[in-house]
Order: C-alpha cells, then structure tokens, then sequence
C-alpha cells in the first residue's frame, strides 16, 4: 500500500503526483486533480462526474483569481520576491521539501486537469449556471505558462529548499497517471 | 466498471473515492485504504498464502 501511495523505488506515488496529498502520517485527502482522475475511472457515474467538476473549477477558479497571478498578468517582470512566488504556492522557507514538492505540482496538476476536462469535452470554456464564464483555455494555458516561468525565475529558490524539486516536478508534469 | 480491472495506484485513488464521498475535505487513512481495496480485490491486497481471509499489512 505505502508503495503505492509514497514514493518508491524511485517512482512517485499517489501523493507525488498530487492525486492524494498527505494530511497526517497516514493520513490523506484527495485533491481536486485526484477526485477528477477518480472520476475518470468510472465515466458512467455522472454524480462523481458533477462533483468532480464542480471541485475541479473551484481548484482552478482559486488559481486564477490568485493575486500573484493578476499582477503577473499586469506585469510580467512580477513577482520580484520569491516570497510572493511561494504565497501562491503556499509554501515558505522553513517549508518541509516533500510539501514544497507537492504544492508546486498540485498547481500543475489541477491546470492540466481542468484543461484535459475542456479537451475532452471539446470545449473552450466553463460557464457557470448563470451564463457568466468562469475561465477558458486560454486563462489555464496562460497560468501555465506563470506556473513555468516561476519556476524558471525561482529556481535557485526551489532548489534550496527542495534539491529534488524542479527535476521532479518536471517528472511528475510530463507523466499521464 | 470492475474495481478488479483497475491497476494498484487507480484502485486506492477509487477506495479514496468511494471512503470520502468525493468530499475533499474529509482524510481517510491509510488503514482504510487498505481494507476497502482488500474487501474489492482480495487477491491484489491480501496477505500471501491468506488472501481470502487477512490483508496484507
């Protein structure tokens, strides 16, 4: 089992690639991404399927309505400070690695989660209830691209407090679960 | 869907699934995980040589 769910023999478990993350000591939680690839696996269900959206464009909508996100999209020589870059991560100096590990993926996850969802539906958008579009490709694609430029830009930062961090996290980004 | 046709780490994402009710705020742990996949597949989950009657700790 913890085979499976932590990272073994030099694979990632279900927690490294931010499906479950871990709570507690053998404690977890699925994540946005995680409930999105459980529903997946059983298409027909189409109660997983509604909540797993629903959960999924909260995910996301939190992403990019994130402060650090709209000054990026004003400016794009922001953030200056890495502390600006980890508050929308949410990790800090001090953070453990693991956690640093999964929070930077989990952003990635849940876009590339949210995006695969538009894809498969074949759309270009998500509108809620009352019309008004919640984001499009584009909003993802584009927070995408902060997601790698922060990355680029702190990764001396990442590194020190995860020396596996940026290699892994290009790992976890480029496998299909 | 047949929780038996799924690989290891897609039946403890499901036994996550189905333990919280797809509420993300609710944890499971690791021994439940465990019990739920076992009382699916008792084959995949069970101790070697026990399978029918012990999961594999």
């Amino acid at each position: 089992m913890f085979k499976e769910l932590d990272v073994h023999a030099g694979k990632q478990g279900i927690v490294g690639e931010g499906l479950l993350t871990k709570v507690h000591q053998r404690v977890y939680r699925l994540t946005a991404a995680g409930l999105a690839a459980a529903s997946d696996l059983a298409p027909s269900d189409t109660i997983a399927r509604g909540k797993a959206d629903r959960q999924l464009e909260a995910a996301v909508k939190q992403i990019l309505e994130h402060p650090v996100f709209r000054q990026w999209l004003r400016d794009p020589t922001r953030p200056k400070y890495f502390r600006e870059a980890g508050h929308f991560w949410g990790i800090a100096p001090g953070t453990p690695s693991k956690t640093v590990r999964e929070r930077v993926a989990s952003v990635e996850r849940t876009l590339a989660a949210a995006l695969k969802g538009l894809q498969d539906r074949n759309l270009n958008e998500v509108v809620e209830q009352r019309g008004k579009i919640l984001f499009d490709r584009k909003d993802i694609e584009r927070c995408l691209e902060f997601q790698s430029v922060l990355k680029e830009r702190f990764r001396k930062e990442l590194r020190l407090l995860d020396p596996d961090s940026v290699r892994t996290v290009e790992q976890v980004s480029s496998r299909n679960f | 869907m047949d929780f038996k046709s799924l690989g290891l780490k897609q039946q403890i994402l499901l036994a996550a699934y189905q333990l919280t009710d797809g509420d993300l705020q609710k944890t499971v742990t690791a021994e439940e995980l465990l019990v739920h996949a076992w009382s699916e597949d008792k084959h995949a989950w069970g101790l070697r040589g026990f399978e029918e009657r012990h999961h594999d700790s």
